[in-house]
Order: structure tokens, then sequence, then C-alpha cells
């Protein structure tokens, strides 16, 4: 990145930071700031700036349009406007998200006890733990270890979509999820799903909501052995809206 | 064009463990990917599997009439079972395929 670039990033930070509401005057100050006047920037630019610190993260720079976006001028190209509100919507709100929750797929052993301590707040009056564990049967056999695989992207995808729909919903401030990939053996936790919340009742159902959510549609399976053989779990049929419609699927001509 | 197609569970026991590159036709749908699949899976074996099947294309849920594109990354999902064990089937449950005594 040019050192010009930087310097305006930098200086809108600056800027933004100093709580200026009007966009004009951001842009006037971040032309102020930067020493070299013939590198001023104009609005477009500094509409740019913001984007790109919003895609990266920048917490700052998302609050600051967050709450002033009615300012921003129409001067600034439509287009880099359009632009910055899908960052905003799409890729802002899910960064800002970001550290709200933990989720998380680990070959590891799941550390319950760590993770259920590093899960409380201050403000939080109840922690709900659903802590999934290897059971030594299913329908009678008994079953010697499991083996977890996942679809990864989308498995750690779905899952920040039900922890954000979750807090959405039941207003819990914040969900854990983590789920264990690779052999399991008997007793080992599989799934961790924590909910913290100001009251408990909102993380009873959470908590319920989630793993009943996240059995039915975060792409994970287990295969199971057993003394005599081993079988993919037959899994639970998908949600309607998930399904592939049968719909007109032709019949073998 | 190319689709990059990656079979999970028990899918991979009927079309391979590993991802495959698919040519197809321009503006082809889920649909007639599976359309395609089928053709190449016993029969029998094909209609009940497919049949329950979702599709990620580049790691999201898509629909039959889904259009793809050159490049996509089409994950064949199997009814998923993360978590713990299934809710149980009480006493009386009939035995899981795949072989109880």
């Amino acid at each position: 990145m040019s050192d010009d670039r930087v310097e305006l990033r930098e200086t809108i930070l600056s800027v933004v930071a100093d709580d200026y509401e009007e966009f004009d005057m951001v842009v006037s100050e971040a032309s102020k700031w930067i020493k070299n006047s013939a590198n001023a920037p104009d609005a477009a630019q500094v509409t740019q700036a913001l984007m790109e610190l919003i895609a990266e993260g920048d917490v700052q720079a998302l609050k600051y349009v967050e709450d002033s976006s009615r300012y921003i001028p129409v001067e600034a190209e439509l287009e880099t406007i359009r632009d910055l509100w899908f960052y905003i919507t799409e890729q802002g709100k899910r960064r800002l998200s970001e550290p709200v929750d933990y989720i998380a797929l680990t070959r590891e052993r799941i550390d319950a006890d760590r993770i259920v301590s590093e899960s409380k707040s201050g403000e939080d009056g109840a922690v709900v733990v659903f802590d999934g564990i290897v059971r030594n049967h299913t329908l009678g056999r008994s079953t010697l270890h499991l083996d977890y695989e996942a679809y990864e992207e989308m498995a750690v995808r779905q899952m920040r979509e039900l922890a954000a729909k979750a807090r959405e919903r039941f207003g819990v401030r914040q969900v854990t999820m983590v789920h264990r990939l690779g052999r399991l053996e008997i007793g080992e936790t599989s799934v961790l799903i924590v909910v913290s919340s100001a009251h408990r009742s909102a993380a009873f159902e959470a908590c319920r909501w989630l793993i009943d959510t996240l059995k039915q549609t975060v792409p994970i399976w287990k295969k199971e052995t057993f003394a005599d053989g081993a079988v993919w779990a037959p899994g639970e049929p998908f949600p309607k809206e998930i399904a592939l419609q049968s719909e007109e699927t032709p019949h073998e001509a | 064009m190319r689709v990059h197609v990656i079979p999970f569970g028990v899918l991979k026991d009927w079309l391979g463990s590993s991802a495959m590159t698919l040519e197809l036709p321009e503006g082809a749908s889920v649909a007639a990917l599976l359309e395609h699949l089928r053709a190449t899976l016993p029969d029998g074996a094909a209609a009940g599997i497919l049949s329950s099947i979702a599709v990620g294309v580049n790691a999201e849920y898509a629909q039959a009439a889904h259009i793809l594109e050159d490049g996509d990354e089409v994950g064949l999902l199997p009814p998923v079972s993360g978590g713990t064990s299934r809710a149980s089937v009480v006493a009386g449950g009939s035995p899981a395929k795949g072989g109880a005594r």
C-alpha cells in the first residue's frame, strides 16, 4: 500500500475518533491533517478509505459510518456509497459480531471448564452450558468410538449465523460453540455450547434452540464404530428451507 | 464450465472420498448436476441417497434451481449428524440400518 494511502487511513481514523458528525467535516479535517496538500482527499477517497477499514474489521470506522451514514454526501460517487453500504451491512456487521461470539472447530480435546469460565462477564446473570459427550451405546449396540468430519468452511459459517440469530432472537449476550472433529473416545466432549445472558430463561431457550438447530443444519457428520462394524449415522432430515425440493425431479426416463 | 464437487459423509462411500471436477454445460443448475451424478451411481442407491441431501454452493446452502457458475465449489451434504447422538429412539425403535444383529 502506498504511503499516501496509509497516511490517509491513519488520518481518517484520528479524525473519526474526534467525533465529527458531518461527513464534510471529516473530509476537510482529513485534508488539513494530510501533510502534502496536493494529496488532500475528496469525499469519494475518504469514503473508499473508510470502506477498506470497515472491510478489515475496524470497529471505529464502522461505528462512525453507522452513526453518521445519513451525512455521507451525494457528491461521493453512488457506486462507492452502494459498496459502502454493502460492507456495513454484510461484512461490517459480521466482523463487528466476531469478537462477541466464539465459534470453532477443533481436533483437540475440548476444555469445557476453561471455555465456560472464559464465557462469563460481569453483565451476565446466567451461563447455560450444553456439553455433548460421546455415549457408549446407540440403539443397544456398544460404541467403540466416533469419527466426526465437517465441511469446515461452511460449518463455521453456519455456526456463526446460528450464534448471531440466537443473540437476535433470544436477546442473549454471547454464544460460544465449539465442535470437535476427528476421532473421539467415549466420554469426550463432541460439542460444547455456552450461552451467556443477563437472564436465565433466555439463556436456556437459546441453548436448546442452538443444539437442536446445529444438529439439523450444520454440515458435520459422524461415523460410529461398533464392536461389529462402522456406519455413518443416519442424520436428521434437513429442514424444508434447506432440503432440495424434490420438485419435478424427472423420474428416470 | 467446470465445477468442483465434494462429497461428504456416506456419499464418499459412493462417489469417492476426494473432490472431483465435473464439466457441465453453461447455465446448469444444481438439479442438473444431481441428474448427472444420479447417472453415475448404481441403480437404487442413487434415488435414496440423493433425494435426502442438501447442497452447498461455495459454502452456502443452495436450492435445486440455483444456477452454477464456472469454478463453483459444490458440497454434497447428506443429512447431518453433528452434535451428540440422535435424540434417542425409545425402546422398540427399529435398529439402525447397516446391520444390527
